[in-house]
């Protein structure tokens, strides 16, 4: 065990409440694997764990800069269709985003001030959601507005904007090309680099990317409890930012020899306020430790085997319609309600109409969740948060449950096409 | 190793750098010794990305991607050795 993982175990299991409890658990004792170097007894997180647990999963520090508001924090849903809270320190996150950028700059020649154009799904809490915005050098688009119109809209601003790299996700990378291929757009020349993220990254995406924009393409794999994991050099392949993040692969709770698949779990390096160690993150791959990639980059290489899928809610006119429309409306009510919205889940049951699967916090006190009442307004306010036009045509109607049981990969799909 | 005046001399230019990414209120600061370039300077990583293609093209260095930079950031001095080291195997 090297010096930064003895000292992070020591940091964590000695001032985070919910480390206490998992050691309790687990009847170990942390000073005596740190003194013998018995990393493979350190106890696996779960996200369910971490969810229960609250602001219990952060230091003392952390929980003392927390109630002062200085920390950073993401509230989001994540793929899973499960809502958990993240809190960094700034410098911290800083930390954590720089071997990105450096490889970025190192393998694809991206320098910081280069303009770059995004696409977010929550900018506005709440209603009315700017279509775009602009900042310094870059410029972003709302997910809540890429009908095939509002793309050549897009890709129009784009072309002004003169943009020298994108960041996208593969869903939206294929409305993008759809339109262009439907309205026979000319590529971007300015654009010289598309960074993908957030979704899994098939060769049909890759391959209709370069076609269409005529440009160097680089996938890269993270998660909101740790920023960026792994990063794919321009030999293709991904690997780990070692400085971030400690990556293992497990199967059956045992390690597997380099190369073979099983389940990732990953330890953060750089977050000093909420560490997470040997955390499940519901991802699965292979992990090279033993290689000679051309690209010069010893650090390991990372092959995903799961994911995020691209989804697409089907329009009544066959058109595709992206799914962060409804996300972002899960991230609103969870971001102006505190966390009300625990887990969701939806389906599309016809070509007009969507049911939403949601487990709510029923301490959330403004809705007074126990009455259908509570309820009907929860909905209502969903609703009112959802912007894209197509969707707001359609017809929705609304579960609730305690809890929503995983599939085989013991994951929730946050999405389900029954047509 | 380098000489002590050469020292002097990168010493001063790669302090100008870090003066010209970091926020205002640490413009003041006359000595960065023992100070983490990552913790101290209020820097985002954008700037402090900005800050290593900086040091890379004033000095005419590239960093070796083994090198674990963010270990190396959080100390101005053993920054600074780092630098120095890696401009006598470029320069000679």
């Amino acid at each position: 065990m090297d010096k930064k993982r003895k000292q992070m175990l020591q940091e964590a299991y000695n001032s985070v409440p919910m480390y206490y409890r998992l050691a309790d658990n687990a009847g170990i004792d942390m000073e005596s694997i740190i003194e013998n170097d018995e990393w493979e007894k350190v106890p696996f997180l779960e996200k369910d764990w971490i969810i229960s647990e609250g602001t219990s999963a952060l230091t003392a520090e952390g929980a003392v800069l927390q109630m002062q508001g200085k920390l950073m924090y993401q509230r989001t849903s994540g793929s899973t269709g499960k809502c958990m809270d993240i809190y960094w320190k700034k410098k911290d996150y800083n930390k954590s985003m720089l071997p990105l950028w450096y490889y970025r700059y190192r393998y694809y020649g991206i320098r910081p001030e280069d303009r770059c154009c995004f696409f977010y799904t929550i900018r506005e809490l709440g209603k009315e959601e700017k279509r775009f915005f602009r900042d310094k050098n870059t410029l972003g688009f709302s997910k809540s507005h890429v009908s095939m119109e509002e793309l050549c809209d897009v890709l129009a601003q784009m072309r002004e904007f003169q943009p020298k790299w994108l960041m996208l996700q593969p869903s939206i990378a294929i409305l993008l090309c759809d339109c262009m291929e439907r309205y026979n757009i000319e590529p971007i020349d300015s654009i010289k680099y598309i960074e993908f993220t957030g979704e899994i990254l098939t060769q049909t995406v890759r391959n209709m990317t370069i076609k269409h924009f005529k440009c160097q393409i680089a996938d890269q794999y993270g998660a909101n409890e740790f920023n960026s994991i792994a990063y794919e050099c321009p030999c293709g392949k991904k690997h780990i930012l070692s400085q971030n993040v400690l990556v293992e692969v497990r199967k059956d709770g045992k390690e597997v020899p380099s190369g073979e698949r099983g389940e990732l779990y990953i330890t953060s390096y750089t977050n000093s306020v909420m560490p997470l160690i040997r955390y499940r993150i519901g991802d699965y791959g292979r992990v090279t430790h033993n290689h000679s990639c051309a690209c010069g980059n010893h650090a390991p290489i990372l092959e995903l085997e799961s994911g995020r899928t691209v989804d697409y809610i089907s329009g009544p006119d066959g058109e595709r319609i992206s799914i962060y429309a409804l996300i972002r409306a899960v991230d609103s009510l969870n971001c102006l309600g505190e966390g009300v919205i625990k887990q969701y889940q939806f389906v599309q049951r016809a070509a007009d109409h969507i049911h939403v699967r949601l487990v709510v916090d029923d301490e959330y006190d403004e809705n007074d969740l126990a009455g259908a009442e509570g309820k009907d307004r929860l909905c209502e306010r969903f609703l009112s948060y959802v912007e894209d036009e197509r969707l707001r045509k359609m017809k929705f109607s609304f579960e609730f449950f305690s809890k929503l049981l995983p599939e085989e990969t013991g994951k929730v799909r946050c999405f389900v096409k029954e047509i | 190793m380098v000489n002590y005046e050469r020292k002097i001399q990168i010493k001063s230019k790669l302090n100008q750098l870090i003066l010209e990414h970091c926020e205002e209120d640490h413009k003041k600061d006359l000595s960065f010794e023992g100070k983490s370039i990552v913790d101290d300077f209020d820097m985002d990583s954008v700037s402090l990305m900005a800050l290593l293609v900086d040091i890379e093209e004033s000095f005419e260095v590239s960093f070796d991607t083994t090198d674990n930079l963010l270990e190396l950031l959080d100390d101005f001095d053993d920054f600074l050795e780092y630098l120095c080291e890696l401009m006598e195997t470029v320069n000679g």
